[in-house]
């Protein structure tokens, strides 16, 4: 099989904080299943190949964390503590790996077996989309107001906006009419955002 | 079949959330549970592969199948590479500081709380205590025994000794523990 090509450039030592690595490293890994699983679901090739571009962006905070962890170690103590957190990095590249390869099903135009859906569908997270309208009290509120974690348990791991995907909303973002905003959560989550939405719930 | 990979599914995503949730409380039991179903995936993962080579001498484009394989592999994957974090912690490294100030900075927090003797939630459904919006806290998972109820509807009757999981915000699991009467963590 030939490997999917990766775009790879030059990395440049910078120093960062390792904390600050770790956690974009968990926050891009996991974003990348849901993105790789949507991609699936939506047969959408554009999400499937976000899911490689983000792939190379985990290339690169891996490199940078090797290296950090190389310059921090003084000690047999150090070498050991940082030797876990090599782990951590060496497991989420792991997961976005993986998250490549379920990419790569809709990359390739790989027939979807019937039996793939029927299973997706009943996973207990679930992925949605659902456009904003206008009537929606969501539109111009920020994600922080909105709550949707909390009282809905829904998470937004994409807002859609004309040409353009925006990954991983900040609290601040505001909702506009016409965003498409895709979901992760449970049946009973998404069909209250669902509602929220369309503009019929106004109060949740 | 489609239930087998559902499993797989729902199994492999718990695992990475239980594997952070480990790291952060740098929590033995539950790394011990990400262990444990490790090892059900790994068997669902081999149940998944016979079922799939059984099905490709069946029909007349095995190549049909190869998005089945795919999607298996790929949750076995990631059900490794949970178990490889909590690996960190059942290897009893002095986790680096740097992990709990890196897992406190994402937002969703993933709670375990266990239902102790004489709470008031002890034979309640989710329905008579209101749960989610008295602490904000979506329950996905309990643990009874060694059972996993998936996502329980509202009429599940709650027990002592039952584990829940939750998913929220951090000062909702304070209240969550005051509901149930348990303090610890474990």
């Amino acid at each position: 099989m030939p490997k999917r090509r990766k775009v790879s450039r030059p990395f440049k030592y910078k120093p960062v904080s390792v904390k600050d690595l770790l956690v974009e490293m968990k926050d891009i890994s996991e974003l990348m299943v849901d993105l790789a699983y949507s991609s699936i679901l939506f047969k959408n090739k554009e999400i499937a190949e976000d899911v490689t571009e983000l792939e190379s962006r985990m290339d690169e905070l891996n490199y940078r964390i090797r290296i950090t962890a190389m310059l921090a170690a003084r000690s047999v103590e150090d070498a050991e503590r940082i030797s876990a957190v090599l782990q951590f990095a060496s497991a989420s590249e792991k997961i976005s790996n993986a998250a490549g390869d379920l990419s790569n099903i809709i990359l390739r135009d790989m027939k979807i077996h019937p039996i793939v859906y029927e299973a997706l569908e009943d996973a207990e997270e679930q992925i949605e989309k659902y456009e904003v309208s206008t009537k929606s009290k969501l539109a111009h509120m920020t994600l922080k107001k909105a709550e949707l974690g909390s009282k809905i348990g829904t998470y937004i791991i994409a807002v859609k906006r004309k040409d353009t995907i925006k990954y991983n909303p900040s609290k601040g973002f505001v909702i506009k009419e016409g965003d498409l905003l895709i979901a992760r959560g449970s049946n009973t989550g998404l069909e209250i955002l669902k509602s929220i939405c369309s503009g019929i719930k106004t109060k949740w | 079949m489609a239930d087998i990979l559902t499993h797989m599914k729902n199994y492999s995503e718990l695992m990475v959330a239980l594997s952070y949730t480990a790291l952060l409380y740098n929590n033995k039991y539950i790394a011990e549970e990400v262990m444990e179903l490790e090892e059900t995936v790994d068997k669902l993962n081999y149940e998944m592969g016979k079922k799939i080579l059984e099905k490709a001498s069946k029909v007349n484009n095995p190549e049909d199948l190869l998005s089945l394989i795919h999607i298996t592999e790929a949750t076995e994957a990631i059900a490794d590479a949970a178990s490889e974090i909590a690996d960190i912690v059942t290897r009893g490294i002095d986790a680096h500081p740097i992990f709990k100030e890196a897992m406190k900075e994402t937002d969703q927090i993933i709670a375990r709380v266990k239902i102790c003797s004489n709470s008031i939630i002890i034979d309640k459904t989710f329905q008579e205590i209101k749960l989610q919006s008295k602490t904000g806290i979506y329950i996905f998972l309990i643990k009874r025994g060694k059972d996993y109820i998936y996502s329980p509807k509202k009429h599940f009757n709650l027990q002592e000794g039952d584990i829940l999981y939750g998913i929220g915000m951090e000062s909702g699991v304070e209240k969550l523990q005051e509901l149930a009467n348990c303090k610890a963590q474990a």
